[in-house]
């Protein structure tokens, strides 16, 4: 939302005031049952109110675009090394990098584009309103966390792809996942992990299980960190039992996102 | 609507809680609204986003003393109606307000305030049918005064002045109470060419 025609002035006109007076009156007026907003709406404008609202003392000023940092492509390779603090945490991550490390060397083609398909109508609505929780975020939170997935050898995360957007203001984010394998949630289900750098690194935060539905290619999944988290710097799904664990053994790493 | 305690200062706070409480209060008059303006469902849904996300970014802008919550709240749905609209049809005239509606002296006093729609409402009730309906036209469903002019059969001139003098007139009943019982008396003046 960008471009001034969206600008929401400081100061309200009194013509305009009075005519919203008026357009209220008239609507009362005539208000149906037809007027009530349909409960799937009303849960979406209320999911990214609750993240919207609590951001508010921080909030950019109204016309401010918020540029994010351009999503690398997907073949591109992890470069979870790159920075300094990466490098001090490297071996305490160990088992993680190295999951990373392979990913260096795993050449793979383009994706492919991807649409979103029909979802039984729960999965399709949560996801649904997950998908308007991240724009809310993006659109309001100018330090946001946005890292795209690089997809590991699992057979889970062939050709998969997408993005992690987190707030740590909001303590609040979602997970974009393309083309990631749907699981059978009575074997197993998929498991969120933040590393975060103000905490001991050898045991990441639990942020979740999800699944992915039968025949879904883009899911949007709402993160809700167990624990405050300080700083994010890498986000990985496991695979894991039903249920999920406490503490990952980390034999199947299906995506990683490191900044 | 009106006499409830005002939620937007609370979201102004942060406070979440408000959302739900909002969205359940003034959902379907952002409704009504949204639904007359949009082509489609889809594009509804997507302006009742708009709209709340506007309401949850500008809460602070919310002045009691100058309005109603729910007045507010359509002043700011209509806001993004017609930006949309204006996406829509780039070449769309929509003339929101006539030119020469002009409101430099009144200041509604606190008094005033709480029952504010509630006089709208009446006020518009006592307006000749012709002006009522062509405001409706107008401010509800976001028609252009061309297509007003087509739809109802009424010359372009006719239909910006009756939607003038409605607008003068209810605004007029709004700022005064004793003028609803004028309005009633005055109101064969209206019906000009």
């Amino acid at each position: 939302m960008s471009g001034k025609e969206n600008e929401v002035p400081d100061i309200a006109t009194r013509d305009e005031l009075l005519i919203g007076e008026i357009t209220a009156a008239l609507a009362a007026e005539s208000m149906s049952a037809q007027d009530a907003l349909p409960p799937g709406v009303a849960e979406r404008v209320i999911a990214a109110g609750e993240v919207i609202v609590p951001l508010k003392p921080t909030f950019a000023p109204y016309n401010t675009v918020v540029v994010l940092p351009p999503v690398p492509p997907v073949s591109a390779p992890l470069t979870v090394a790159a920075s300094p603090r990466t490098r001090r945490s490297f071996a305490v991550w160990g088992g993680w990098l190295a999951a990373a490390a392979m990913l260096a060397l795993w050449a793979r083609g383009p994706a492919k584009p991807s649409a979103v398909v029909a979802m039984v109508p729960s999965a399709a609505s949560a996801s649904a309103a997950a998908s308007w929780v991240r724009d809310s975020l993006l659109a309001v939170d100018s330090a946001i966390t946005r890292i795209a997935w690089a997809p590991t050898a699992d057979s889970t995360a062939i050709g998969a792809s997408g993005d992690v957007v987190w707030s740590t203001s909001a303590q609040r984010g979602v997970m974009r996942l393309i083309g990631l394998k749907s699981n059978d949630t009575r074997r197993w289900q998929y498991q969120l992990w933040i590393f975060d750098k103000t905490r001991d690194q050898r045991y990441p935060v639990d942020g979740g299980v999800f699944d992915v539905p039968p025949g879904a290619t883009e899911v949007f999944v709402p993160i809700n960190a167990r624990v405050p988290v300080g700083g994010a710097v890498m986000f990985a799904v496991t695979v894991e039992a039903p249920g999920g664990v406490v503490v990952s053994t980390r034999e199947r790493v299906a995506l990683l996102a490191a900044l | 609507m009106s006499s409830a305690a005002p939620l937007l200062p609370r979201i102004a706070t942060g406070d979440e809680h408000a959302v739900r409480e909002c969205v359940a209060r003034y959902g379907a008059l952002i409704w009504s609204l949204v639904r007359r303006w949009s082509p489609d469902a889809r594009d509804a849904e997507d302006a009742v986003q708009e709209v709340f996300v506007d309401l949850w970014r500008s809460a602070a802008r919310y002045e009691p003393t100058r309005s109603t919550e729910a007045g507010w709240v359509a002043m700011v749905t209509r806001r993004r109606l017609i930006d949309r609209l204006r996406r829509r049809q780039r070449a769309v005239e929509l003339e929101p307000l006539p030119d020469d509606f002009d409101l430099a002296h009144d200041e509604p006093s606190d008094d005033a305030r709480d029952d504010r729609v509630e006089r709208a409402r009446a006020a518009l009730r006592a307006l000749p049918e012709a002006q009522r309906t062509m405001l409706e036209l107008s401010l509800l469903h976001g028609r252009t005064h061309d297509e007003i002019a087509k739809a109802t059969n009424t010359p372009l001139g006719t239909v910006k002045s009756h939607i003038r003098r409605g607008l003068q007139r209810a605004r007029a009943m709004l700022l005064h109470t004793n003028d609803l019982h004028h309005a009633s008396d005055a109101t064969n003046e209206e019906h000009e060419s």
